[in-house]
């Protein structure tokens, strides 16, 4: 599929006036991708293009020469904005340092807010994350933290001036899709900021099912990089995203217990012998 | 630039030898390294965006992970060169060093104090950059 240019609608997708205002920008894509986990710079290249988005995360390590600077080159060729995260802090010190680090290499005060708890569930740390989140929104930092499915953490996140929500659908790279999708469905309730899903997307399924629960966007990274072909992924997401978002739009048919036919049994013809009627 | 009271590279030495400038000892993302006194955060800045990598040679030994173009293991600044002409890190935006920071002693070190900032023996210099993430 010939993918257009970042952040267009594509052909027979949802129209150009239903976009994200993410911290009062309006953004070409509902779709944050991630930019860890891929094989190489040019598959990483060829997603970002497949997806369609218009942001992309991106994480302050130590400098080392060589290929550092060409993710970034790579998302500027793109006109991709790319957004800082803190991946890797454990501690609300740790993620402000990073996050004022950021400010300064790239000119730009938005942080994606990740505070971890530990390696192996890599699960937000609540607590450290509040504190990391007072800290930059009072300074003016536009905020999007990584959270948990807790709808009272989510308002509270909202309430300290976060610019988002993001709530997990499932531990980060799990591909467990959305184990909570109640919890998610009543984060989309109560928010009164736009709720990106963030992390355990694992399918394009995942992430239309994402959108039906009411998310206003999606940052997939594994799904994609890790996937074995991911510019195709990239563009199945997107496109499933999208019809997701229509699905939502649309308004579904409520569930039923019973059966209800799509068809009037008014005007059936009649057997001359016999009866067709139950 | 302040002393951490508990920075753990606590040996000030200061090397000298006949014919060269005298050096301190600080850290630069966790390897120690030997620089002339009087190096600025910019000088810093501008050799990493040229070197290449080179193997640490022992552990705690004063050979730093990065060599001049020379191939000199030691980060072998010129102090009175201040001027540092080396390439951005990144491209077209027209911000020097852009997708560059640098934190000494646990705080951010704005780029537009980088020539100003000069080193002082014993700082912990963690310089960072852009690398894939998220």
């Amino acid at each position: 599929m010939r993918s257009g240019e970042p952040g267009e609608a594509r052909a027979g997708g949802t129209s150009h006036s239903d976009c994200l205002t993410l911290a009062g920008r309006t953004l070409g894509s509902r779709l944050i991708m991630g930019t860890a986990g891929a094989p190489n710079l040019d598959v990483l290249r060829d997603a970002l293009a497949a997806s369609g988005t218009s942001v992309a995360t991106v994480a302050m390590r130590r400098v080392a020469t060589g290929t550092q600077s060409s993710v970034f080159e790579i998302l500027s060729s793109l006109g991709i904005m790319a957004l800082p995260n803190t991946a890797g802090c454990f501690t609300a010190r740790e993620a402000v340092l990073v996050a004022d680090l950021a400010r300064d290499a790239l000119e730009v005060d938005w942080v994606k807010l990740e505070v971890i708890s530990d390696e192996r569930t890599l699960l937000p740390d609540p607590v450290e994350l509040l504190r990391a989140a007072e800290d930059l929104t009072g300074r003016g930092f536009k905020v999007l933290p990584y959270t948990n499915d807790d709808p009272v953490l989510a308002r509270h996140l909202e309430e300290i001036g976060c610019a988002a929500v993001m709530p997990l659908g499932a531990p980060i790279g799990s591909g467990l899709g959305i184990l909570n999708p109640h919890a998610i469905a009543m984060i989309v309730e109560r928010a009164g900021v736009p709720v990106i899903l963030d992390a355990g997307i694992g399918s394009a399924s995942d992430a239309a099912y994402a959108m039906e629960l009411g998310c206003d966007g999606l940052l997939v990274a594994s799904a994609i990089t890790r996937a074995q072909n991911p510019p195709l992924m990239a563009s199945a997401i997107a496109g499933a995203l999208e019809a997701g978002r229509s699905s939502r739009r649309a308004g579904r048919i409520p569930p039923r217990l019973h059966a209800q036919a799509s068809t009037p049994l008014e005007g059936r013809l009649r057997l001359a012998t016999g009866t067709n009627l139950p | 630039m302040m002393l951490a009271d508990d920075e753990p590279c606590s040996d000030p030495a200061v090397l000298s030898s006949p014919g060269r400038s005298e050096r301190i000892a600080i850290s630069v993302n966790g390897l120690r390294e030997d620089v002339p006194t009087r190096t600025s955060l910019m000088d810093l800045a501008g050799l990493m965006s040229r070197c290449e990598p080179v193997a640490v040679t022992a552990p705690g030994s004063s050979a730093g992970r990065y060599a001049t173009a020379a191939g000199d293991p030691r980060l072998d600044l010129d102090p009175e060169a201040h001027a540092v002409a080396a390439a951005p890190v990144a491209s077209s935006a027209g911000l020097a060093f852009r997708g560059l920071a640098i934190a000494v002693n646990d705080t951010v070190v704005p780029r537009s104090v980088w020539a100003s900032t000069i080193l002082a023996p014993g700082d912990h210099v963690e310089i960072l950059s852009i690398a894939p993430g998220g």
